[in-house]
């Protein structure tokens, strides 16, 4: 699949059954390839963007959660421009017992 | 051969108060004679203290004894190469997360620390000579391992067919009578000190499907959860959100 074409984004609201509705389909190209969600309040990272699905080389075990679109935008032609085919596994975005997200 | 054994490890002379937890595991799972209590009482340990995230023992290593937790909290876990990690049994006080140390040579994963830990080394040899004398021990001791494989297999279920709601929920009931059977659970209430990406890592799930989970379940007045402390407030809901089945632990008291 020709990843390097653009990456877009469309608006759409996201049936999580949770208050994190406010979504974004992510195209490269044609092809829809993520849907992110905008965490909303009660989330330690509230605001911020959560990968809720991933297609193909962004199926990660451990989705991420980015700070703004941009950096979603980046994340996502990265795994798609760079990585081999077979290798849809990124480094934790979290280091192991270290991370800060206590439960309440 | 008593003797030197003491002699030889002069740390091995403490008598911490929790080792009463030990018993009161054991008890929970099968019956002891007041002698088998008493033995289990008089092991030699040596305790040491751990901070929270730091490795009481780690894969690879070739124990000469075993851990066993006196007071606080650990995970077994493992980590892939790009440190991607996957926890896979929570221990109370009471527990010996590496008692499979006493017949597999070489750690195949390790034992963290998730809260100030204090744990009680015992040396093999102690725990050899102890099933020698008691016979009921080694049975305890072996029925206590079947328990722990039951427990595996039941996070097996949970990561591979569970739903996340039923995850956290069955993982929580699992806690309670645990908990319980070590008299730690006082009005359905324990400590857990795991962080949300504790509970990810250890369920299969992202932070964000935890809290989302741990957020219906508040709303639904299921639980509470503040200060690493929870309560269950609807024990009965809460077992049928998890389809949870109390068989697999094997608790008989």
């Amino acid at each position: 699949m020709p990843l390097a074409q653009g990456i877009t984004l469309a608006p759409v609201r996201v049936g999580t059954d949770t208050a994190d509705e406010d979504g974004r389909l992510v195209f490269a190209g044609d092809r829809l390839v993520a849907v992110l969600v905008r965490l909303a309040e009660g989330h330690d990272e509230a605001g911020h963007w959560y990968l809720e699905h991933g297609f193909g080389r962004l199926d990660v075990p451990l989705p991420p959660t980015f700070s703004d679109l941009h950096a979603a935008e980046n994340w996502v032609a990265g795994r798609l421009g760079s990585l081999p085919d077979g290798d849809a596994t990124p480094a934790p975005s979290r280091p192991p017992f270290t991370a800060p997200h206590r439960l309440p | 051969m008593q003797q030197h054994a003491t002699h030889h490890a002069t740390s091995y002379t403490e008598h911490p108060p929790e080792r009463l937890h030990l018993v009161h595991k054991l008890r929970s799972i099968t019956d002891l004679t007041a002698e088998e209590r008493q033995a289990l009482m008089d092991l030699p340990m040596t305790v040491r203290s751990y901070a929270r995230g730091q490795d009481i023992v780690r894969e690879g290593d070739i124990p000469s004894e075993c851990c066993l937790i006196l007071d606080g909290f650990a995970s077994r876990y493992k980590l892939l190469p790009d440190g991607r990690r996957q926890i896979m049994a929570f221990h109370t006080p009471g527990d010996m997360p590496d008692l499979q140390s006493l017949h597999i040579r070489v750690m195949d994963h390790s034992v963290a620390a998730m809260m100030p830990t204090k744990a009680a080394f015992i040396p093999h040899k102690s725990i050899r000579e102890l099933t020698g004398r008691f016979p009921g021990l080694l049975h305890a001791f072996w029925r206590d391992t079947l328990i722990d494989a039951a427990i595996f297999r039941e996070w097996m279920i949970g990561i591979g067919r569970r739903d996340a709601h039923e995850r956290i929920a069955h993982l929580i009931c699992e806690m309670l009578l645990r908990f319980r059977g070590v008299d730690l659970a006082p009005e359905d209430t324990f400590k857990i000190p795991a962080t949300q990406n504790d509970m990810a890592d250890a369920l299969g799930l992202s932070n964000v499907h935890v809290n989302r989970v741990l957020m219906d379940l508040r709303r639904d007045g299921l639980i509470t959860w503040t200060n690493h402390t929870v309560s269950i407030l609807k024990w009965e809901e809460l077992q049928v959100r998890g389809l949870f089945d109390a068989t697999y632990l094997h608790q008989v008291h």
